[in-house]
């Protein structure tokens, strides 16, 4: 418990009393220690806070750059080779809705439609960016192992419309809406 | 069971459904399974070659199989070696398109590692 002293001002303790001089003198002292410490602390978070900022611009560059080399040594040049291979693979596709069609001529034809693909477009995607790259193959992968199963299974009679539809209409434009995704919502970094 | 020796038989290593046998072999997965089961790694290793022996109704067979079937044997032992050592029969069936496809995969993912 301590208490001041009403006439001079000094601090009573328990161990003894301590002079208004002198108290005045410790204050001091912790004002300017707290100041130093205060102002230290300011300097580190300033300095931390710049560092962060700066980290964060240089990722933000980069992403960008990244974005802006793939589009102009990948895209510009290969962009139209995601798109004949749509067009192909779709043309392929459609003849399956005839009874007569031989289907070891078609599953010929997707193997040589894929392998070119892969080729044309993939690659370069893989060197620009090696996962950006591997979740396209991925995904042409998926498509035609489930394409072949489907085309090879005798039990599924894909002249029908309804059959066709769900068979291979509906994994081909999954698959396309995928791959545009995947290619809209790259940000630089994978 | 026909696969004896260093001869393998895909037929062996076919999926079966009842009375059904497929008709594909498809996916990494398939592939990392039948080279597994059929321990095609240990029987390049003890007799230097293999053969493959793919069955006459066989209608697909995707390149990412054969990437993993063949992928210990093309990293481990090289493609030279692989061309001249692993002969495919394919009774029919067009294999040449995946079968290049699939070899580089396997090296691409070679190269990768590598690095």
């Amino acid at each position: 418990m301590c208490n001041i002293c009403y006439d001079c001002g000094a601090l009573i303790t328990m161990v003894g009393c301590i002079s208004g001089p002198c108290l005045a003198t410790v204050l001091d002292w912790f004002c300017k220690i707290a100041t130093v410490v205060i102002a230290a602390f300011n300097i580190i978070y300033a300095v931390k806070l710049d560092l962060f900022k700066n980290k964060k611009d240089s990722e933000k560059e980069e992403r960008a750059r990244r974005m802006n080399l793939l589009k102009t040594i990948v895209f510009d040049n290969t962009l139209s080779q995601l798109y004949v291979f749509f067009e192909k693979l779709k043309d392929a596709l459609e003849r399956l809705r005839s009874s007569n069609v031989d289907k070891k001529e078609v599953e010929t034809e997707l193997q040589s439609l894929f392998y070119v693909f892969g080729d044309s477009f993939t690659i370069y995607l893989k060197a620009a960016d090696c996962s950006l790259g591997q979740k396209l193959g991925d995904l042409t992968d998926q498509l035609r192992d489930n394409l072949v199963e489907k085309i090879g299974d005798e039990g599924i009679n894909l002249y029908v419309e309804h059959v066709f539809n769900d068979s291979i209409k509906a994994p081909y434009d999954e698959y396309r809406r995928q791959v545009i995704a995947l290619l809209f919502g790259y940000r630089g970094a994978s | 069971m026909k696969s004896k020796d260093n001869i393998i038989y895909l037929e062996d290593f076919r999926i079966t459904i009842g009375k059904t046998k497929s008709k594909v072999f498809t996916g990494r997965d398939r592939g990392e399974e039948v080279r597994s089961s059929s321990n095609i790694d240990e029987l390049y290793k003890q007799y230097g070659s293999v053969k493959v022996i793919i069955p006459a109704d066989i209608f697909s067979i995707t390149p990412s199989f054969l990437e993993e079937f063949f992928y210990n044997i093309v990293t481990n032992y090289g493609l030279d070696e692989f061309r001249k050592n692993v002969t495919i029969e394919p009774n029919g069936y067009k294999i040449e398109i995946p079968l290049e496809e699939g070899i580089q995969r396997i090296l691409q993912r070679k190269t990768a590692l590598d690095k």
